[in-house]
């Protein structure tokens, strides 16, 4: 398990993360919008970035030294963009890489070379050039090069942002395959992502957490301020404007709307989804 | 793994990686090889500090250009990080190589050369090693930096750094013992060492 206690980060006077406390385990995903502090919080918690106050702990061990998370043989972090060494193919990447993480022997580096190839799905597009890899091949090199040197923790950015429905259901399974035997933490605002996949999760916003807990839990935030109404398909225009819309689903020519409510109703009847609680939680803080 | 494959492994992993574009300073070094052997001492000690050891600005630039490729930096910094010492130890060690060669031919026909000529050549390597290194940090972008970097280079030779506000690094008049050439050596050495401080200083933080 990974624990953060009291995580602060500060840019010059703009602090980014403000006393983050987390605890992180299974497959943990981190939801928050754009410029919550998600990537900030990752990069700490690899050791990319420094921190500025607190602690983090793995398995009851503090593994903060000097101000950043000394975790270069536990951790694997795979950044949103991942591409490297576009001129070469992914076999040269990853025996290069497993040459410098100090993977001995030339036998033994080829075989982990084929073994994450494998395990990522690429044995095929061993001998493709990355800049010829699709945007989800190309991340998945990113997996096989964190594989090489097995992390018990993997990091994951934004992994299926800009993918292709295929590609994202392709890297969805393989994220959760993954979480059979790594602890996972995944940032993403695709809500949908982290309900497929997570086991726990944090929500961010402005540098603060807003909710940690089981999606069962997250989904209950929304218990009573969901509400749903049929209309005709005519009067769906005035209805788009409001924005306590969350839900629009077809039947026929009558279309079902689900909103939140500011206030609890007691005659809501509607079970709410992940990103209802999601809401919920984003709407409450304003 | 022995350090002696480690390095084969890198420079070969510079030919895939970089191809011709890597052995740039070993072609001028064979141009310069042409030249030198039929020029003046004091000719070829010019083209030796503005055409030849300026290279390792090139070398340095070209290592750290996957850096700053979009999506690349936050996987390869740690490597870079841990191997940037070995990499600049075997640069300059093919430097070195190419230099005695150069320098022996300089000096084929019995002639010496006063210790501060070593010395100013070696504050020149480091110059331009390191003010390549902080360029590309500081710039992140390899286009940018090349262009400085020749600009700044050209512009020196041009205008044999009358132009400058500051003291220049190449010596284009007299070999021999002058203050002025020693205070020159001491302002490369001290801009040499401002650079590599800038440049480790932007690789090393977080």
């Amino acid at each position: 398990m990974i624990e953060l206690k009291q995580i602060t980060k500060s840019y010059r006077k703009k602090t980014v993360l403000d006393d983050v406390s987390l605890k992180i385990e299974g497959i943990y995903g981190l939801l928050g919008p754009n410029g919550a502090g998600k990537t900030t919080l990752m990069k700490i918690l690899c050791g990319l970035t420094s921190l500025t106050k607190g602690d983090i702990q793995i398995n009851g061990k503090s593994v903060v030294k000097r101000k950043h998370a000394d975790v270069s043989r536990q951790v694997g972090f795979l950044p949103q963009d991942f591409n490297i060494y576009p001129e070469l193919t992914a076999k040269d990447v990853l025996l290069h890489l497993a040459l410098l993480q100090g993977i001995p022997g030339e036998t033994e580096r080829r075989k982990r070379v084929e073994e994450v190839l494998q395990r990522v799905n690429l044995l095929e597009q061993a001998d493709t050039y990355m800049r010829e890899l699709s945007g989800g091949m190309r991340r998945r090199v990113g997996i096989a090069q964190l594989l090489l040197r097995k992390p018990q923790i993997l990091i994951f950015d934004e992994p299926t942002a800009g993918l292709d429905i295929e590609e994202r259901i392709r890297f969805r399974n393989l994220l959760r395959e993954l979480g059979e035997d790594h602890t996972i933490v995944i940032s993403s605002h695709i809500v949908e992502d982290i309900e497929f996949l997570c086991t726990k999760i944090g929500i961010l916003r402005q540098g603060s957490i807003q909710f940690e807990g089981t999606p069962k839990e997250l989904k209950s935030k929304a218990n009573g301020y969901l509400m749903r109404t049929i209309i005709p398909t005519e009067c769906l225009s005035s209805w788009m404007k409001d924005d306590r819309v969350v839900h629009l689903i077809e039947h026929g020519n009558q279309v079902e709307v689900r909103y939140l409510e500011e206030v609890t109703e007691s005659s809501s009847d509607v079970e709410p989804r992940l990103i209802d609680g999601y809401l919920k939680i984003m709407r409450g803080v304003k | 793994m022995s350090m002696l494959f480690l390095i084969k492994h890198l420079f070969s992993f510079d030919w895939k990686l970089h191809k011709t574009a890597i052995l740039l300073p070993v072609f001028m070094f064979f141009i310069l090889l042409v030249h030198i052997s039929t020029a003046s001492t004091a000719s070829s000690l010019r083209v030796l500090q503005t055409a030849f050891l300026p290279w390792i600005a090139w070398t340095i630039i070209l290592h750290l250009r996957p850096l700053f490729d979009e999506g690349a930096r936050d996987t390869l910094l740690p490597h870079y990080r841990k191997w940037i010492f070995l990499d600049i130890l075997r640069y300059t060690a093919i430097f070195l190589g190419m230099y005695i060669v150069l320098i022996g031919i300089v000096l084929r026909h019995g002639d010496s050369l006063l210790p501060i000529v070593y010395i100013h050549h070696v504050s020149i390597f480091l110059f331009f090693l390191f003010f390549g290194m902080a360029l590309i940090w500081l710039t992140k972008n390899f286009e940018f930096a090349l262009s400085i970097l020749l600009m700044y280079t050209l512009l020196e030779i041009v205008t044999k750094g009358q132009f400058m506000p500051w003291p220049h690094v190449f010596q284009f008049e007299t070999f021999e013992f002058d203050p002025l050439f020693v205070s020159k050596i001491g302002t490369t050495f001290i801009l040499a060492i401002f650079f590599m401080m800038m440049g480790l200083f932007q690789m090393y933080r977080r």
